[in-house]
């Protein structure tokens, strides 16, 4: 499997026994590798593949943004990711799925006066047939598992441009160390936002309230379900629910995936 | 009479490209921002290109309405609240 994030260094994590587990992947053909960590590829209009858990009742939207970050207290740093592609998000009973197959377009020359258009023409067809060749066969997949999401947050643009924009925050254990992630979806505008936020918490806490928990947990994950909260985003920051009973993302199977 | 019904044809290009939302836009793989500044400044040429290329295009793509906001204009509204309220704490 060829493992690398777009926007990051892109060979980075290939070749590495342990690679650090940075939630997207692009998977090379039929590649079936890590299947708890990377979704696998499939057909339909989600392009990954159906598992088991995921239930009969997914719902899907469109966004145009998707980065991954490490979470510092201070600032996240930048991982990986894309931006104005079209990306397939699938929330299902048992996770939220990412996809993209043309996750790189080439293009963006632009000239002017006669000689400079015709230039921009070549060269964009030129870029844009290099970057059809680049992603054969390739397609851009990440998936948060319900299990991993400790923070669901959403924020709607304050100007008059610009999509509503939702935060996963998670922690992986997959190098040997815990540390915390925040996958960042852009939507485009029509697209609202909060609305998918509270479909994903709803699925979240149901999922949860499967699992043995402790009471404590349980009373907190049963007042969630009972109020199922719209996100209000009207203020100029992120509105955020904490889930909690979080388990970091492990390639190891721990019982509780794929049920 | 000819420079006036390109002109037309123009503006209701423009409509029309407006009232689809970005999340079909996107679903199309197009940009809508680039499409709408083509047609603004080339005219009827480029309304004729979204007549002929794009909008079929646009009509073809099927995406999943789950999430699509269901009154786009009262968003739009709490936007300019919410801006105008930005304002409106920044003067003071």
């Amino acid at each position: 499997m060829s493992l690398r994030l777009p926007g990051g260094d892109a060979d980075r994590l290939v070749g590495r026994s342990k690679p650090p587990f940075d939630v997207l992947a692009l998977r090379v053909g039929d590649d079936t590798e890590d299947p708890l960590l990377y979704p696998l590829v499939g057909e339909g209009p989600s392009l990954v593949a159906a598992e088991p858990g995921d239930g009969t009742s997914s719902r899907a939207a469109v966004a145009k943004g998707l980065a991954v970050a490490e979470a510092y207290p201070r600032r996240d740093q930048h991982l990986g990711g894309v931006s104005n592609v079209h990306i397939r998000v699938a929330v299902t009973d048992s996770r939220v799925t990412f996809a993209c197959d043309k996750y790189e377009k080439g293009g963006g020359w632009f000239g002017l006066g006669g000689q400079g258009v015709a230039v921009a023409a070549v060269a964009n067809v030129a870029s844009r047939a290099a970057a059809a060749r680049r992603r054969r066969d390739k397609t851009l997949v990440g998936h948060v598992r319900h299990s991993w999401l400790s923070m669901i947050a959403c924020r709607r643009p304050s100007g008059l441009v610009g999509g509503d924009i939702l935060r996963l925050g998670m922690t992986e254990a997959v190098g040997g160390n815990v540390r915390g992630l925040v996958v960042t979806v852009t939507f485009p505008k029509g697209i609202d936002g909060p609305a998918v936020a509270s479909e994903i918490l709803a699925r979240a806490v149901a999922d949860r309230l499967r699992q043995p928990v402790d009471d404590a947990t349980a009373d907190t994950l049963g007042a969630l379900a009972m109020a199922a909260p719209r996100l209000d985003t009207r203020g100029p920051d992120f509105a955020s629910v904490q889930i909690p009973g979080a388990l970091p993302a492990t390639n190891q199977i721990d019982g509780r995936l794929g049920q | 009479m000819i420079a006036w019904v390109f002109w037309l044809v123009g503006l209701l290009a423009v409509v029309d490209a407006v009232r689809h939302s970005e999340a079909l836009w996107v679903a199309a793989e197009r940009n809508k921002g680039f499409w709408i500044t083509l047609m603004v400044f080339t005219g009827g040429l480029g309304a004729v290109m979204y007549v002929l290329a794009l909008r079929p295009r646009l009509e073809r793509v099927a995406i999943d309405d789950s999430f699509l906001d269901p009154n786009p204009w009262a968003n739009l509204t709490s936007r300019i609240s919410t801006l105008a309220g930005h304002l409106t704490t920044n003067d003071r």
